[in-house]
């Protein structure tokens, strides 16, 4: 009997150490946020061959420190008419930009510019551009 | 005895190991977007019936013709325009439609017309050689839309 009551007892006390002892190990990451400075541009009445100036539109993106993210910036403009460039003067595309920043915790500048080829242009233009940013790793 | 210790250690493992980061949005691609929008017009033309006007000889105070030119402007409905009527010379006299501004292709027409004459001032036409003036007609749309740009 006396064995029998010192099993159970040492068992009991056992189990009750053993949940004391989970740890709970995690990385608080911030939300990535993105803030675009620009809604619309018109560049109001064009023809071919028109010069217009590019534009520059400028954004942020909020991550957490340290943490590479990837940036994206398309068009669903199919003519080739909407050009893209990450700097004023040179390297304008009309397909997407793609390219991979560090974040460092706090709002980080961003800015392409955007130009138009007019020597396609033979119709009124209505185009959308979608800036996409995202995490490249979360660690699960 | 043993048995139970090792299933009961087994159990605490194994729900150590499937904490997962059950997070939607960090995962989830953040986008926002901007509108790019342009007006085409159709380039603004003109066109004239006359290349040449030869008014063959002619001397001091001859009595000559008024010549008759038409202009056709070609444009973008809705919008204006403004033109002259020059020479490079002092004979050639102009009249009719020589200057004008905010002339508009407002009606479903994308045509205009100019009609102008040209004369000769013999009058001033007192040095043997040949005259040679050239007419020049200019058109210019009175107002382009410029780039208008909206902040987020």
């Amino acid at each position: 009997m006396n064995k029998v009551l010192f099993t159970l007892l040492f068992f009991s006390s056992f189990v009750w150490a053993e949940e004391g002892d989970f740890y709970i190990n995690g990385n608080a990451v911030k939300a990535i946020s993105l803030t675009l400075g620009v809604s619309n541009i018109d560049f109001g009445d064009v023809y071919s061959d028109t010069e217009v100036d590019s534009e520059m539109v400028d954004f942020s993106v909020n991550a957490e420190n340290g943490y590479d993210y990837t940036v994206e910036i398309s068009d669903d403009d199919n003519t080739g008419i909407v050009q893209v460039s990450r700097t004023a003067s040179t390297g304008y595309t009309a397909n997407s930009i793609t390219y991979i920043q560090t974040a460092n915790g706090v709002d980080q500048a961003h800015e392409f510019y955007v130009d138009l080829d007019t020597a396609n242009m033979n119709g009124d233009l209505s185009a959308t551009i979608t800036v996409q940013v995202a995490y490249n790793d979360i660690h699960e | 005895m043993k048995k139970l210790l090792l299933a009961t250690s087994l159990v605490a493992m194994s729900s150590t190991a499937m904490a997962a980061n059950t997070s939607v949005l960090l995962d989830t691609a953040v986008t926002d977007t901007l509108t790019v929008t342009a007006k085409y017009v159709t380039p603004i033309a003109v066109a004239l019936d006359t290349s040449t006007i030869d008014f063959g000889d002619v001397w001091t105070d001859s009595l000559i013709d008024a010549e008759a030119v038409v202009a056709t402007v070609t444009g973008e409905i809705g919008e204006t325009f403004t033109y002259s009527v020059v020479t490079d010379g002092t004979l050639a006299q102009l009249s009719g439609d020589i200057t004008g501004t905010t002339v508009g292709f407002v009606t479903s027409d994308t045509t205009q017309a100019l009609n102008f004459e040209v004369d000769l001032d013999t009058s001033a036409a007192t040095t043997a050689g040949s005259i040679n003036e050239i007419i020049t007609v200019q058109v210019v749309y009175d107002a382009i839309a410029d780039t208008v740009i909206d902040g987020a």
